[in-house]
């Protein structure tokens, strides 16, 4: 099987933070977002 | 930082400037702890001389602001080519965890896994249940997870240690008291089962539970109602049972320390925890597991364990289990100069007391040329050649006569350099 990394996405700008979790997970990554590091 | 150590991550990319705790910081400590985890900073027009310190504390990449998706994507690929070896690493770690891992107990062997399947079917149930297992074995681990894997894991999971009371004292905690119920009651207060109420009561060591409490209890447990010391007032109770023993309760019962009718009310299912000595193929994962996780080890990057001194472990009887495993390693993380334990790091009483203390008592022949453990693994030897010889190298037969699983017998088999073809032959 194989991996789908997983990354983590931190940008206190939400609309960023949103082009880069589309963008990786258009791209077939796992990911998690947050506004800071107390990850949302 | 949590999350980390919580999710597998692969990779960070973060902006330099956030609320709290900062890119930088960030960059610092995600080296410090993570340090096969990539990070990408992302920085405003202008923040060059940040860019490039965190580029200094371990960053894989920095991305100016605005940036393209390409430029991304690119520092992405190459950040994640780099740690593909880790990242497989700690995918695979994750996946063995998920395997071998049930509720905080980690083991990789067929009569743990079965102990995790009877909690599995068991937990939705309002069945009471019974842990039996040496001290150290993981019943408080098991008694929790069946709380948090039934419908009563919102509701309270409460403690009470039989043991640790004396017999008036633990009555007034059990079942609670009004104010004026005895001297020094100056206020009422619930006892642990109110407190239970729609959750879970853990009664641990019930083995030293007085008979008169085991009557007291079993009212309750039978009319699902408990009146507080001092008042007259019944109150409704709904919970769950779940008790722990060190010794058999049927033992108990034979010896007269337990009541026949309570011990037929709390022995519903059955969990009997087998001792670390019986299962040491465990000990490589839970030494591993100990060593990610205990803080001394993580601050001082002690990350494994030589070869001789798993050996040296598996050589020790393991009276304490569990529990005594991670105050060895403790001690060895704490003192340990170097980033793997080693045997001279391991503090281990292969000598330790059986609690046999009469000075008059004879040493068993050989037992005073050989330390403790070598003489035990002897007479284990003869043992065992001795019921191989009764059941004519039949493995079955044999472990079944010596009380132990077959895979037990085949390790201990190849420990002692033991074939079972050279006892079918002798008729």
């Amino acid at each position: 099987m194989p991996l789908t990394p997983h990354i983590l996405v931190v940008d206190d700008d939400v609309m960023i933070g949103e082009q880069l979790e589309r963008l990786f997970t258009h791209s077939g990554y796992k990911v998690t977002s947050g506004t800071s590091f107390g990850i949302s | 930082m949590e999350f980390l150590e919580r999710e597998d991550i692969d990779l960070v990319v973060t902006d330099i400037r956030l609320p709290g705790i900062d890119g930088v910081e960030l960059t610092k400590r995600i080296a410090e702890r993570w340090s096969d985890v990539p990070v990408i900073v992302v920085t405003g027009y202008g923040d060059i001389e940040t860019a490039v310190e965190v580029l200094k504390l371990g960053a894989s990449d920095f991305i100016v602001k605005p940036f393209s998706a390409a430029a991304i994507h690119e520092s992405t690929r190459v950040g994640l080519e780099k740690a593909s070896l880790f990242m497989e690493i700690r995918h695979l770690r994750h996946r063995l965890k998920e395997s071998c891992e049930f509720g905080g107990m980690l083991s990789r062997t067929p009569e743990m896994h079965r102990v995790f399947e009877i909690i599995r079917t068991v937990a939705p149930t309002d069945s009471t249940v019974v842990v039996e297992g040496e001290t150290g074995t993981g019943k408080e681990l098991v008694a929790s997870a069946i709380h948090y894997q039934s419908e009563r894991r919102e509701r309270p999971f409460v403690t009470i240690n039989c043991g640790g009371f004396p017999e008036q004292l633990l009555e007034s905690e059990l079942f609670g008291y009004e104010r004026g119920a005895f001297t020094g009651a100056n206020q009422s207060r619930p006892g642990k089962i109110e407190m239970a109420h729609g959750g879970t009561l853990f009664l641990d060591e019930i083995e030293n539970m007085p008979i008169s409490m085991q009557v007291k209890l079993l009212l309750v447990l039978n009319n699902q109602k408990v009146q507080r010391l001092g008042s007259n007032r019944w109150t409704r109770v709904d919970m769950r049972i779940i008790a722990a023993s060190n010794i058999p309760l049927k033992d108990l019962v034979a010896q007269g320390k337990m009541r026949s009718d309570f011990y037929y009310r709390v022995n519903v299912i059955l969990i009997e925890l087998i001792p670390l000595r019986q299962r040491l193929d465990d000990l490589p994962i839970l030494i591993q597991d100990f060593l990610r996780h205990h803080p001394v080890a993580v601050k001082k990057n002690i990350t494994g364990i030589s070869n001789s001194a798993v050996d040296h472990l598996t050589q020790y009887s393991w009276p304490g289990n569990v529990r005594e495993l991670h105050n060895v390693l403790e001690k060895a993380v704490i003192l340990g100069k170097s980033r793997v334990i080693n045997v001279s790091d391991l503090d281990l009483d292969f000598g330790g007391s059986t609690g046999e203390t009469n000075a008059n008592v004879t040493a068993p022949k050989g037992a005073t040329e050989l330390p403790l453990y070598l003489w035990i693994r002897e007479k284990e030897k003869e043992y065992l050649i001795h019921k191989l010889s009764a059941y004519r190298g039949r493995i079955g037969l044999t472990a079944k006569s010596c009380g132990m699983e077959v895979r037990t017998l085949h390790r201990k088999m190849q420990l002692y350099g033991l074939d079972k073809k050279a006892f079918s032959k002798r008729l």
